[in-house]
């Protein structure tokens, strides 16, 4: 069912698409084969990623205004679609890093604290 | 920002569904090919690359479909491809269709028009001009103490209308009324229904007047004194044809003759009767005798009803609160008698001491026609059963090419919703059109116009209708399957 399909997106949501960002603000323009082969060489092996799961996030992103997409050629000479950071884009991640930071020490200091 | 752009951007795309989908394949594509390129630099072969390209991406449908779930509310887009679909199973079968629409606008059309009738005579207050601003005050007397009534139990004697009046911080004015039925002669009808008034009744209650002028404070100086008539416009042409000349006449009320010096307009003042003559309350030792209430028992005999208008930011609890203390020291000069005010917005459902009556009155009234409702339900239910048995094959076909079966029991509800909907529409016009002639055959008296449909209306309509169809509509869409 639908419900149940978008409680699944809602929880990788937050996380995924600050991923995504962060690759995007650090290694400049992208394509969404490049940014999947990129996060499976970083988080391997804790991390197995469906490619197709970028997508969602990449549509998301842009939908807000955080990345711009543009058709160019590979150097293999491929067609593929580009994703690049914008200003807006940049301000999101600070907000969403920081948020991101907050809540990652909360929860450690409440697990400190209850095994402590 | 961002957030509001992307609901925009989902809302845009909700309106045009597949427009992102030829960018998305071919995005897609390009995926693919760049996955396929890599496995073959790895030494695969062209077709070994293409499936661990397909695997290691996923599926490829699976992705279009979280795409679109991002990309637009698809709840909406589900919503909107179901009406449409209902819209088109409807017109396959317009017979069937009429029939259940009719029924239903018996069923939930019959309910709008009690509840309107209830909803104009009971619920709200009958004021049309400023009704937020219009008080009714009722006093209940308790106590060791007899004074004599005129009228119904919560009237006030002119002490006590002076004694508000001329203390209240509260109200903006403080108005006394009180009905009365007055033999007309020299006009096209032999009785005329009015009131007796206070002279800033009109002013405080009713826009200014049409012809002539309405009262002044001087019309109501001194008891007898003033033998001056207002008209409403309904008594205007009920009593006078509208002619003209009227106004600055001279005719006769309960046999006095009476100067008619204006022409107010029609609108409501506290009740859904309308009075069609007005005059002073001063008048009543000349127009209502025996006796003169102003000289024999200002404080002994009960006869005015009393309203008022709040002056601005004050409550309906503040003037209540006010009038309680002002009353209670009217009390201390008449020993033994305590007296509670009750001050309203004017709905009849507020007057004291008639809950109770009134709840038993509309639930039975309502529960009855409720039931006729459910009959309806039961009717309808049959006539959608019947169809459903007709579309056995066309739904397995569906359910063979993959819809799942709550999406398809979300499809034929609403199918019988949008039936139930058109009956609404239909039925909110029943509310609007029905209710005067029906509460006109009720009382011999004039009603005004007090059955617009409000949002109350509307609401119960449209929440009978979704009940309707869920009681109609879900064993017909389960017994689909």
């Amino acid at each position: 069912m639908a419900g149940e399909r978008t409680d699944r997106i809602e929880l990788l949501q937050g996380t995924l698409d600050l991923i995504v960002l962060r690759a995007l603000a650090t290694m400049g323009a992208q394509h969404a084969y490049g940014l999947a082969a990129r996060l499976e060489q970083v988080a391997q092996p804790s991390l197995t990623l469906n490619q197709g799961t970028l997508y969602p996030a990449l549509v998301r992103l842009e939908q807000k205004g955080w990345s711009k997409g543009t058709w160019q050629r590979t150097e293999s000479h491929r067609e593929a679609k580009y994703y690049t950071i914008t200003k807006a884009g940049l301000r999101g991640l600070e907000k969403e890093t920081e948020r991101w930071r907050r809540l990652a020490g909360l929860v450690d200091k409440l697990l400190l604290g209850e095994s402590s | 920002m961002s957030r509001l752009r992307r609901f925009l951007f989902r809302l845009l795309n909700v309106a045009r569904p597949e427009r992102p989908e030829p960018e998305l394949a071919r995005e897609l594509t390009s995926h693919l090919t760049l996955l396929e390129d890599d496995f073959r630099r790895r030494g695969m072969t062209p077709e070994e690359a293409r499936l661990a390209a397909r695997r290691a991406f996923g599926g490829v449908e699976q992705t279009k479909a979280l795409h679109r779930d991002a990309r637009s509310f698809m709840w909406l887009d589900d919503a909107r491809s179901d009406i449409r679909y209902a819209f088109r199973s409807l017109r396959q079968s317009p017979s069937v269709s009429l029939v259940v629409v009719i029924t239903l606008v018996l069923g939930i059309g019959l309910n709008s028009v009690v509840f309107s009738l209830f909803n104009g005579l009971i619920f709200r207050p009958s004021v049309d001009r400023d009704p937020e601003s219009f008080v009714r005050i009722y006093l209940k007397l308790s106590g060791d103490w007899h004074r004599d009534t005129f009228g119904n139990r919560f009237m006030a004697t002119l002490e006590d209308f002076e004694a508000i009046r001329s203390r209240t911080q509260t109200l903006a004015a403080v108005t006394a009324g009180r009905p009365a039925t007055f033999a007309l002669d020299g006009g096209q009808v032999s009785d005329l229904r009015g009131s007796f008034v206070s002279c800033n009744f009109l002013a405080a209650n009713k826009r200014p007047a049409l012809v002539g002028r309405g009262f002044v404070p001087a019309d109501c100086s001194a008891p007898g004194g003033q033998p001056v008539a207002v008209l409403s416009k309904r008594g205007w042409a009920v009593g006078f044809g509208s002619d003209p000349t009227t106004i600055g006449r001279t005719v006769r009320l309960n046999n006095q003759t009476m100067t008619v010096i204006g022409v107010t307009p029609d609108d409501l003042t506290g009740a859904p009767v309308m009075s069609l003559v007005y005059v002073p309350y001063t008048m009543q030792p000349v127009l209502l005798p025996p006796g003169n209430y102003f000289r024999d028992s200002p404080s002994q005999l009960a006869w005015l009803d009393l309203g008022g208008r709040l002056i601005p930011g004050k409550t309906v609890r503040d003037a209540q609160n006010e009038l309680n203390v002002i009353m209670k020291s009217l009390d201390g000069q008449h020993p033994g008698r305590v007296t509670d005010v009750v001050v309203t917005n004017g709905a009849l459902i507020g007057e004291p001491g008639t809950a109770a009556g009134w709840a038993t009155f509309i639930g039975l009234s309502l529960g009855s026609t409720t039931l006729v409702l459910l009959l309806v339900c039961a009717n309808v239910t049959t006539l959608l059963l019947a169809r459903a048995t007709a579309r056995r094959h066309e739904i397995a076909i569906r359910l063979s090419v993959g819809a799942s079966r709550s999406r398809l029991v979300r499809q034929l509800l609403t199918e019988t919703l949008l039936l139930a909907m058109i009956a609404a529409t239909a039925s909110i016009a029943l509310a609007y059109y029905l209710p005067p002639p029906i509460a006109q055959m009720l009382t011999p008296f004039p009603i005004g116009p007090v059955f617009e449909p409000d949002w109350r209306v509307v609401g119960y309509a449209l929440g009978l209708a979704l009940l309707a169809a869920g009681v109609a509509g879900l064993s017909p869409a389960l017994e689909s399957l």
